[in-house]
């Protein structure tokens, strides 16, 4: 390429996917009722549809359908069993449901007439007259402790969502709920990095599958897809997309699988790989996918109306699409009181503006408009900075740097060594730095709460992003004071309600405002979040009863 | 193009009034009428929310068409290139105008010694760059700046509050009754962005709701505009208001809290740069619309620059066109320039409105 | 080359292009390079046209020692220059920092100065981008120089806070008022109203010991200063005209007392000194600080030509309604028997209506006061329900005290000062409908003439701790 290209006019490429915003929510959605329970019917055919359409068998890559035939008394019924993978022990299932149910023995082999057997003890049995399937299957070729005859549909799904196995058989009106819960829990290991106080201690493992099933228990839920996609030519990575097919928008679930079908790699290792590969904008270094550890938050955002991306061989999760506040929420946020969530959550607002902020706005004060300060804070620092011998930019950038060494020095040296270096690094070095006057005591306070204030940012990356812009502002702020702040500001908000996440404003539901419905910054009581998010445009809208207690009410009737 | 929903409509056109009211408009009105002024204001914010009612009836025939489309149905193509090459004018003079007088505070303020060319190319090089970013980046950025914009205003006034001297008020009607009543109605120009609305409605998410958006931006603005001229008022002998750089900016620089919030006024810088350069920003992108439909291109991109350009030397002129920096000057022609376009809006209108009675009659 | 790199270059060359350009806004601006004024002094020169400024600057280095119990000493640089501005040019070239007046807490004026005129300075200051209009303004009885020496911080440990707080004091004394340079900018500009300023004077202690080690100095004034003392100590009692006399007496320029010796000094105050004729440089106060700010200076236009004493400014302020508590003693059995305390707060702000319909406008001013007995010199008992009627004639006498009181002081202004000071043009404004017809009506001839309704209702509760 030679100079000359560069101003060549080139038409813009600018790939752009938005989703439209819901403007109210629908009537007839407010008017919807519970679903209807639909009991077992008695063709297995007519089973096996409903079945395969309320798991959309066809897409989702872990619900299991097995059918075969049962021989009792010399006759074959047809069967299926229905489990998910991941989530059933497949040795109890083989040894002890599918083995007495296809392997012809005496006892299925027996036609029904009366006979008398003698025995040893010469007593006589009387076997059962009238030849009655059910119970024939669930007295003699159940060898399980755990089986539970079920009517209707909804409550086998429940068992089958919590790691049970379904047994459905041709001619009875019944199924049976089998335990075979087999996922691998001691597998599962506690959040590392997004710890809370209250709420779940587990966190997403390696395999996909043990992943899947934990989604699955927590969701508890037959509209929950899981679809299975497969990325990288030479890798084949396993993903799979989960959202809730009830609730999460089908544009949305489409462009999803439309960015991780049209992937031309050919290995895919990490979460973090596949998050640059899919998001919409990798110029400003902002992140617009959250990846979490934590399949509570996942299921959250799935039951908002959101999709997961999951990746085989990766504790990590993706959720999209992720907006600003998002990554200012904690997954404790839901956990608290509202008033102390909100507290929380002022507090991380804050610790964003500080991060970003503070050095940049230091640089602009001292150097330009030193008026600002109260007197006797400027000549407390005045008096602090009489004999250092540096100007305040590198003074700043001197202790900025040294304090992202500390952090990086201390992250990656063993962890047995990394929480003395900390302290090595914070305390001594500081002290020693004022002491040989080579900064000023103010100057690190102001780089300490900036870096504590980065610490609170609960999302890593975004926490990270905000880290590197800070050198910006204080470039800006060294050049030009609040002028330079001011312009650097609005550029950088400008920046962000540019961004689209999956077609969605970066900045909803604050900048593009268009409803008054779903949670914005502020949480507001639990019982009061009645309405998913608009600007997911969710299926769904109402998200519980406007009297979601109404065990408040019932005195009133 | 993406559309804006209706409250980013109202922060932008609030924003386009707020910004001229603060820089330039609010001490015209207090040269021109003294104490007269609030009953100034009230009497063209009532006259400036009966031409939005206006503008609002004509649109109704034309839903979701913005002033460049129905010159086009009213005059052709030649029509509409003229009309839009009017309006370009507008907004360019106007915000290089304003931009002028601001840099030139800061100039006198924080950088007595650079050259204000380095000013003035800081804040281009910012609105090219938010030009650049597309996706509405600035009217959702100016609805989140808005509210700290009046906030500030608010403050401002509330800050004062101990300073004021209510009875700056009195005598009621100012200098004269013909000052405040005849003349003072020029100050109409305060409401700069009411231009805006010719252009909005093919902006708009929901055109439908054109009127309720155009006149709560102009009661908003109206309401600001009241603040702003009390603040000031109170403040100070109206014969003090008229050699005064920026009235605004100097009576913040009264406000104390306690003695430790005390000089706030750089701060207020701050937040009053913020807020004119989403100011510039409307303006520009505006400029950039007119221009993409006159020569009918879908790109704007490879023509920010050369507008960023035109920007710049018109916010230079008066810097080396001596004879332009004078105050009553710059506001003569941004009165002028409004009312111009102002009143070709209208007439385009109207006669669109004729021809459409006219041609639905004879079907 | 691809195109990356030359967005980089790009980008990196308008920086530089950036740092050239602001570079110089920079070391005008920073932190480093900037030495901070803490308050100005401006006297007249021995030469007519010029100016002696004096700056004080703070040791910053007292902030980093952390023994609380030094206080920090000012440092105090003079120069004698044509203007503010060059003096501050001048002695820019003398610290080696730019001098920056932002922090600038007051400035003050000489009297000599003060009396020719200093329009034409403050209006040098207030175009001044770093100084705030919240300034606040004294005018001082002794050179100003003298004044910031002899101002030190007692009870805080910078000058700075004191400086912050000592106008404070006024919402619950009176006995002076928040002048800030912007408010008297204010009033120069307009040409209705007198102007004030704060006056501040040396303490007698100060004035003395400073006086006998430059006697060559201020010996111009010696008799007039003798003769002055006098009339303080006999008028004190009686209605305010001996307060205006005293301070007519002053018109003779003399800056302080200067033979009185410190028993003189204590005898004197012994004597029953009252409000009435307190001013800055002749309280009784005997303290660690050798300067004091006690009543106003008066300026018509930019002229200053009298005092305001103590008590005349309370009822400025009790009329503006800026003090929220004060104190008086009523000790003067025209109005009660005995000798009383009075604390008084505001019950409502004064209102205030000006009738111009006829050529003697006629300004009436209704203020209601609440308060409560806070000395009893006879140890009356109040809680007496037979004597329940003396508080009502504690009102009453209260009401009559102050309304004479503000009589006197309303004709003073009319008289004496020939200025309305009061600010009561406002609220004259009021009656008229344009500009031109307020022009026309010639405010400043027509209030020399104005009369005065004065009522005052006071409500008096008694409220002592222990009643006997």
């Amino acid at each position: 390429m030679n100079i000359k290209n560069f101003f060549q006019y080139t038409p813009s490429t600018k790939y752009t996917f938005n989703i439209q915003e819901t403007q109210s929510v629908s009537e007839t959605e407010k008017l919807s009722k519970d679903e209807v329970k639909q009991s077992i019917y008695k063709s297995i055919d007519q089973n096996l549809k409903y079945v395969e359409s309320k798991y959309n068998t066809l897409i989702n890559s872990d619900i299991i359908i097995r059918t075969f035939s049962i021989v009792a008394k010399n006759k074959e019924f047809k069967a299926f069993l229905l489990y998910i993978d991941g989530m059933v022990d497949s040795d109890l299932i083989n040894n002890y449901v599918l083995k007495p149910l296809m392997i012809k023995n005496k006892s299925n082999t027996f036609d029904g007439t009366i006979t008398e057997e003698e025995n040893p003890n010469k007593i006589t049995v009387k076997k059962v007259q009238n030849f009655n399937l059910k119970d024939y299957i669930y007295d003699n070729l159940m060898p399980q402790n755990n089986v539970k005859q079920k009517a209707d549909f909804s409550e086998l799904f429940t068992g089958i969502n919590s790691g049970n196995c379904g047994l459905i058989v041709d001619t009875i009106d019944i199924a049976f709920d089998i335990d075979v819960k087999g996922f691998k829990q001691r597998n599962i290991d506690k959040p590392s990095i997004e710890n809370v106080i209250k709420g779940p201690q587990e966190a997403f493992v390696e395999n996909i599958r043990t992943n899947t099933s934990m989604l699955r228990r927590f969701v508890n839920n037959e509209n929950l897809i899981i679809e299975s996609i497969s990325v990288g030519k030479l890798s084949k990575t396993q993903c799979a997309l989960c959202y809730m097919q009830n609730l999460a928008n089908d544009v949305l679930i489409a462009e999803a699988k439309f960015r991780l079908n049209n992937l031309s790699i050919d290995t895919l290792i990490s979460s973090g790989q596949l998050e640059q590969l899919i998001q919409d904008d990798n110029v400003t270094g902002i992140p617009q996918i959250i990846s979490t550890e934590r399949p509570d938050k996942c299921v959250k955002a799935i039951m908002q109306g959101r999709a997961v991306i999951l990746i085989n061989g990766n504790p990590y999760a993706l959720i999209i699409p992720s907006v600003l506040i998002d990554f200012l929420s904690s997954s404790e946020d839901s956990n608290l009181k509202p008033l102390f969530a909100n507290f929380l959550r002022g507090l991380r607002f804050l610790a964003m503006l500080i991060t970003i902020l503070l050095p940049g706005t230091y640089i602009a004060i001292t150097c330009f408009h030193q008026e600002l300060l109260p007197t006797d804070l400027l000549f407390s620092i005045f008096a602090s900075r009489e004999n250092v011998p540096f100007p305040i930019v590198f003074e700043l950038l001197l202790m900025e740097t040294s304090f992202e060494l500390i952090r990086e020095g201390g992250l990656r040296s063993p962890s047995a060594i990394g929480s003395t270096l900390g302290i090595v690094g914070a305390l001594i070095l500081g002290d020693a730095a004022v002491a040989a006057n080579i900064v000023s005591p103010f100057l690190i306070i102001i780089v300490a709460i900036t870096g504590l204030a980065s610490f609170a940012i609960p999302n890593f990356s975004f926490g990270f992003h905000l880290r590197i812009y800070r050198f910006a502002f204080i470039a800006l702020g060294y050049l030009c004071g609040f002028l330079g702040i001011g312009l650097g500001l609005f550029i950088y908000i400008a920046i962000l309600c540019s961004l689209k996440s999956f077609g969605v404003s970066y900045t909803a539901p604050i900048a593009p405002d268009t409803s008054n419905l779903g949670i914005k910054y502020f949480i507001p009581p639990f019982w009061k979040q009645e309405y998913r998010n608009a600007y997911l445009a969710p299926k769904k809208e109402i998200a519980q009863n406007k009297i979601s207690m109404k065990w408040k009410n019932s005195g009133k009737d | 193009m993406e559309k804006i929903n209706n409250k980013e409509a109202i922060s932008l056109v609030v924003a386009l009034c707020t910004n001229v009211t603060i820089l330039l408009s609010s001490q015209v009105i207090i040269n021109d009428c003294s104490s007269g002024s609030l009953i100034n204001s009230c009497l063209i914010s009532l006259i400036a929310i009966a031409l939005t009612l206006v503008i609002c009836s004509l649109y109704r025939k034309f839903i979701g068409l913005n002033i460049l489309d129905i010159s086009e149905y009213l005059g052709g193509k030649t029509l509409k290139t003229i009309i839009g090459i009017i309006f370009i004018i507008y907004f360019l003079f106007t915000s290089s105008i304003l931009l002028y007088r601001l840099i030139n505070c800061l100039k006198i303020i924080y950088y007595p010694i650079t050259n204000i060319v380095y000013t003035v190319l800081l804040f281009i090089i910012a609105v090219g760059i938010i030009c650049n970013l597309g996706n509405n980046a600035f009217s959702k950025a100016n609805y989140i700046i808005l509210p700290l914009s009046l906030l500030t205003i608010i403050l401002a006034f509330i800050g004062n509050a101990e300073n004021f001297d209510y009875e700056n008020v009195f005598p009621i009607f100012g200098n004269s009754i013909n000052h405040t009543f005849i003349t003072g109605i020029s100050n109409l120009f305060t409401f700069g962005g009411i231009n805006y609305l010719f252009f909005l409605p093919s902006k708009l998410k929901n055109p439908n709701k054109f009127l309720r958006i155009s006149v709560l931006s102009i009661v908003i603005s109206s309401i600001v505009l009241l603040f702003i001229v009390t603040t000031i008022l109170f403040m100070f002998n109206a014969n003090l208001v008229e050699g005064q750089l920026f009235p605004f900016y100097s009576a913040v620089r009264y406000i104390e809290f306690g003695t430790f919030f005390q000089r706030l006024d750089s701060a207020f810088l701050l937040i009053r740069i913020i807020s004119f350069i989403s100011f510039l920003s409307i303006t520009s992108n505006l400029c950039l619309n007119i221009f993409k439909e006159i020569i009918n291109t879908s790109d704007e991109k490879p023509i920010i620059y050369p507008f960023m350009l035109l920007l710049f030397s018109c916010t230079l002129l008066p810097e080396t066109i001596k004879a332009l920096d004078s105050f009553h000057l710059q506001n003569n022609i941004f009165k002028f320039l409004f009312f111009i376009t102002f009143a070709l809006g209208m007439l385009i209108l109207i006669f669109a409105k004729f021809k459409k009675n006219r041609k639905e009659s004879s079907l | 080359m691809n195109k990356s790199m030359l967005k980089v270059s790009t980008i990196l060359i308008v920086l530089f292009i950036f740092i050239y350009g602001f570079s110089a806004s920079y070391n005008v601006n920073n932190i480093d390079n900037i030495a901070y004024v803490t308050a100005l002094g401006i006297d007249s020169a021995t030469d007519d046209n010029n100016l002696t400024i004096t700056f004080e600057f703070i040791d910053s280095s007292a902030f980093t020692k952390n023994d609380s119990s030094s206080s920090t000493t000012p440092i105090l640089d003079t120069v004698t220059e044509t203007s503010i501005n060059s003096a501050i040019n001048l002695l820019n070239s003398y610290v080696g920092k730019e001098i920056n007046l932002s922090h600038c807490k007051v400035i003050i004026f000489s009297e000599d100065l003060a009396r020719k005129g200093i329009n034409s300075q403050v209006t040098e200051l207030m175009n001044n981008i770093q100084l705030r209009p919240s300034t606040n303004l004294i005018i001082t009885k002794s050179k100003a120089s003298e004044y910031i020496k002899n101002s030190s911080s007692t009870l805080e440990k910078v000058l700075t806070k004191y400086y912050d707080m000592f106008p404070n004091s006024s919402e619950y004394t009176g006995y002076t008022s928040n002048i800030t340079l912007g408010k008297f900018y204010n009033c120069l500009v307009n040409k209705y109203s007198g102007n004030l300023a704060i006056l501040g004077g040396l303490n007698k202690l100060s004035s003395n010991s400073e006086n006998s080690s430059s006697n060559s100095d201020s010996s111009n004034s010696s008799s007039s200063g003798n003769s002055q003392s006098n009339p303080t100590g006999e008028n004190s009692e009686s209605d305010s005209s001996g307060g205006s006399s005293s301070s007519n007496s002053n018109d003779s320029n003399s800056s302080s007392e200067i033979k009185e010796d410190l028993d003189a000094l204590k005898k004197e105050n012994d004597k029953n000194v009252s409000a009435k004729s307190i001013v800055a440089g002749k309280s009784p106060i005997i303290g660690e600080r050798g300067t004091e700010n006690i009543g106003l200076a008066v300026f018509k236009d930019d002229v200053y030509i009298n005092d305001l004493t103590a008590a005349d400014t309370l009822c400025h302020t009790l009329i503006n309604g800026e003090v929220d508590s004060f104190l008086i003693n009523i000790n003067n059995p025209k109005y009660y028997k005995h000798y009383l305390d009075i604390s008084l707060f505001h019950n409502i702000s004064p209102k205030i209506t000006v009738d111009t319909s006829t050529d003697v406008p006629e300004i009436n001013l209704e203020i209601k006061l609440k308060g409560r007995i806070a000395t009893v010199k006879d140890n009356l008992n109040f809680s007496d329900s037979r004597k329940q009627l003396d508080l009502n004639q504690v009102s009453e006498a209260v009401s009559r005290y102050c309304e004479d009181s503000l009589k006197d002081y309303l004709s003073k202004t009319t008289n004496d000062f020939q200025c309305d000071i009061d600010y009561f043009y406002l609220y004259a404004k009021r009656n008229f409908l344009t500009n031109e017809d307020w022009d026309n009506y010639d405010w400043n001839n027509k209030y020399l003439n104005a009369s005065f309704n004065v009522s005052v209702n006071a409500n008096i509760t008694q409220s002592l701790l222990n009643s006997n």
